[in-house]
């Protein structure tokens, strides 16, 4: 039987969804899902809202069952068995905490409820607060910390049981940038001391500073799995983002000479963009505006980013 | 982990003043008013405010106001001018709850009823008491005129002559003056009354204690109970389901610690009023204590299982306050079953109050038979069973909703 202190081999797997089709009712949420993660690796979750990430988390936690294909977690259906939930842990996106509790005394009771005999729970209760950083703020109320040191406890509850798989819905929403480095910090040495660790975000920053590989849930499959400079490179290949900015809001007719050399308009209206096959297409480009004397401010090449990525996934364009 | 469940609760009730006072302070606040206004309705204590004009101003009506005046049951407010209209007007306005025109000599019976009692609609149930009260007044006050309307029936239908009637009118008279002041002669009639139970004031209030407790308890029950809901919306039954913890020692341990809840206030309750009404309920504690357990389990599980049932707070604080409203009302913890039409009590038993109220009421009762007593618990008990299993099955379902 498996044991939540057993030693994890980096590397092996921890979970798998094979060909998971989920349904409720007439509205299908995923369609024919293919993951699996790893031990020691961070995997990010990314696609739009009602895409099915925090459901494809309840499948792995075994509060929802897939209509059709299987859910593996450490070797066991979890929906089943009770034996993978005592190796995982989940954060949710919410602040799953008692607000009325101190820090301590919710670690203190979550540990309880996990079944945790007193003798080791005030060990187990301080290993967390420390791999978290919230020792300083154990014995205040959780109604009373700031919006960081909220999230740090609420993950420091899904440590107590050292798990080996950490589910995180979007840990750092509406923390800030100090809070945030400080919670990537901790997860990189989780997962630096082999723990698996999937989260969902809506933070591409996040998502590229921390995830080993990225996955884009779009209409209900991952469109685009696997390292973030992978995927850019399948993606884009040696294509560079060329960002014109015009030196004052271009008329009709200097808007219709752009769109005739391949640039689009961005959110800012004196931005436009197109994208470059390589160096000559930007020179060329560049002649072609200096030909038709439109006023420059600024043209630059942007590398591509995970936002294009997103975007093309879902076809909308950056 | 079923302890660390109650911990939670205990915590959070410890840290909110309000929900501290609505779960031990209102309830005995609750009981001594509700125990004042009913203790008084349906005990000895009820004092009519009665108007009463005397438009005849014989000396027989006089002696009957005067009676009235000195009858320490009733209050009354009189003047002798007042006129009909001066007290219907009292009724009307609400300032007598009702009146009395003494239109006629009491042994005059030419012109209908000399006495005639005016009520007000929302108070009718004054007329009926005053009724009795006058019959009692002149049978023990006035037996001269009270036979004097026997003799005038016996005399009209030829029984006795009209010197009879005048020796016998004259002879009453005498009497009546020579035992003014005695009252033996006042005390006797037909019937007489005992009390069950030693006459205390104890036992008109003990009703009230049980009945307010189990309605503190089931309000209080749905407060600590609407937990379940706040950590289902906070995420922490997620974070549960997906580790080893379970929610059904997380449902258990909810309940155990609002039975423990429940009892401290129905302690708290019955000990206001063992020091104020001398609610002995120390004498049988034992029983006391086992219907209290039983109470507070129907209760606790009920409001579980109610809350279960919402997907809300708002949800469920507006479900709550009407069912409680509604049980407490049926199930005679407002307003005495005694004075309920006979659906409604029959449709209380329905509800968790007639039963506590039955089962505290036997508990306290000495002599009182035990197959009341066991039958009430008995149906507590079975309450709270289906309503902890209704509680676990709707959480364990919502596991894959």
């Amino acid at each position: 039987m498996l044991q939540p202190q057993q030693p994890a081999h980096p590397g092996s797997t921890v979970a798998v969804l094979s060909d998971v089709h989920l349904r409720f009712g007439t509205r299908t949420v995923l369609e024919g899902l293919n993951l699996s993660l790893a031990q020691g690796e961070i995997f990010a979750l990314l696609g739009r809202n009602g895409t099915g990430k925090t459901t494809l988390m309840r499948l792995l936690t075994g509060q929802i069952r897939p209509t059709s294909g299987a859910v593996q977690v450490f070797g066991a259906d979890p929906g089943h068995e009770a034996a993978p939930r005592r190796l995982m842990s989940l954060v949710p996106q919410d602040i799953a905490l008692y607000p009325r509790l101190t820090v301590r005394e919710n670690l203190e009771v979550m540990a309880g409820m996990a079944g945790m005999r007193r003798a080791e729970m005030s060990g187990r209760v301080d290993e967390a607060m420390a791999l978290t950083h919230v020792e300083d703020r154990q014995n205040d109320l959780v109604e009373h910390l700031s919006g960081g040191y909220r999230r740090r406890a609420n993950i420091a509850a899904a440590l107590l049981t050292r798990p080996r798989l950490l589910l995180l819905d979007e840990p750092t929403v509406g923390v800030d940038v100090d809070a945030r480095l400080s919670l990537h910090r901790t997860l990189r040495r989780l997962r630096d001391d082999g723990m698996a660790i999937l989260l969902t975000t809506h933070d591409l920053d996040e998502a590229r500073a921390l995830a080993d590989r990225i996955g884009i849930l779009a209409s209900g499959r991952l469109a685009e799995e696997g390292p973030v400079g992978e995927i850019l490179q399948r993606m884009f290949g040696e294509r560079r983002e060329v960002v014109v900015t015009l030196s004052r809001e271009p008329d009709h007719g200097v808007q219709a000479v752009l769109q005739r050399l391949g640039l689009n308009r961005t959110d800012n209206p004196l931005e436009w963009a197109s994208w470059s096959t390589g160096p000559e297409s930007f020179a060329s480009l560049q002649a072609a505006l200096r030909r038709h004397d439109i006023g420059l401010h600024e043209i630059r090449l942007r590398e591509p980013r995970l936002e294009h990525v997103l975007a093309h996934v879902e076809g909308v364009r950056a | 982990m079923i302890f660390p469940a109650a911990r939670v609760m205990f915590l959070t009730l410890l840290r909110d003043r309000g929900a501290l006072a609505m779960a031990f302070v209102l309830p005995p606040l609750i009981f001594l008013i509700f125990a004042a206004i009913f203790s008084a309705a349906g005990g000895d204590q009820l004092r009519l405010h009665v108007g009463i004009a005397d438009l005849a101003r014989t000396p027989t009506t006089s002696r009957l106001v005067q009676v009235i005046l000195e009858e320490p049951t009733l209050r009354v407010t009189y003047s002798k001018n007042a006129t009909a209209g001066d007290v219907r007007g009292l009724v009307k306005d609400g300032a007598v709850d009702l009146g009395l025109i003494i239109r006629g000599d009491l042994n005059a019976r030419e012109a209908g009823a000399p006495v005639l009692l005016v009520t007000h609609e929302a108070r009718a149930i004054a007329g009926a008491i005053m009724a009795g009260h006058l019959q009692r007044l002149l049978a023990v006050h006035m037996p001269d005129v009270a036979f004097a309307q026997v003799l005038a029936d016996l005399e009209a239908i030829g029984g006795i002559t009209s010197e009879q009637r005048a020796w016998i009118d004259e002879t009453f008279k005498e009497k009546a003056d020579e035992t003014r002041g005695d009252p033996r002669s006042r005390t006797a009639g037909l019937v007489a009354s005992e009390s069950a139970l030693p006459r205390t004031a104890g036992w008109a209030v003990s009703y009230y204690a049980g009945a307010v407790a189990v309605m503190f308890l089931l309000l209080a029950g749905i407060q600590g109970a609407v937990g379940l809901i706040e950590e289902r919306r906070l995420g922490v039954y997620d974070r549960l389901l997906a580790g080893p913890g379970g929610i059904a020692a997380i449902i258990l341990g909810k309940f155990l610690f609002l039975v423990a809840q429940g009892t401290v206030q129905a302690a708290l309750v019955f000990l206001t009023a063992y020091l104020l009404y001398d609610v002995d309920f120390i004498a049988a504690f034992i029983p006391w204590l086992m219907t209290t357990l039983a109470v507070a389990a129907a209760a606790s599980a009920l409001a579980l299982g109610l809350c279960v049932a919402c997907s809300s707070r708002q949800q469920a604080q507006v479900l709550s306050t009407f069912a409680v409203l509604i049980v407490s009302a049926a199930g005679g913890s407002m307003v005495p079953r005694f004075f309920l039409p006979p659906w409604l009590q029959e449709a209380g038993w329905w509800t968790p109050n007639a039963w506590s109220i039955q089962a505290y009421s036997s508990a306290l009762t000495p002599g009182a038979s035990f197959s009341s007593l066991g039958m009430a618990w008995a149906i507590l008990i079975a309450m709270a069973a289906l309503a902890l299993l209704f509680t676990l099955g709707v959480s364990l379902r919502r596991r894959s909703v």
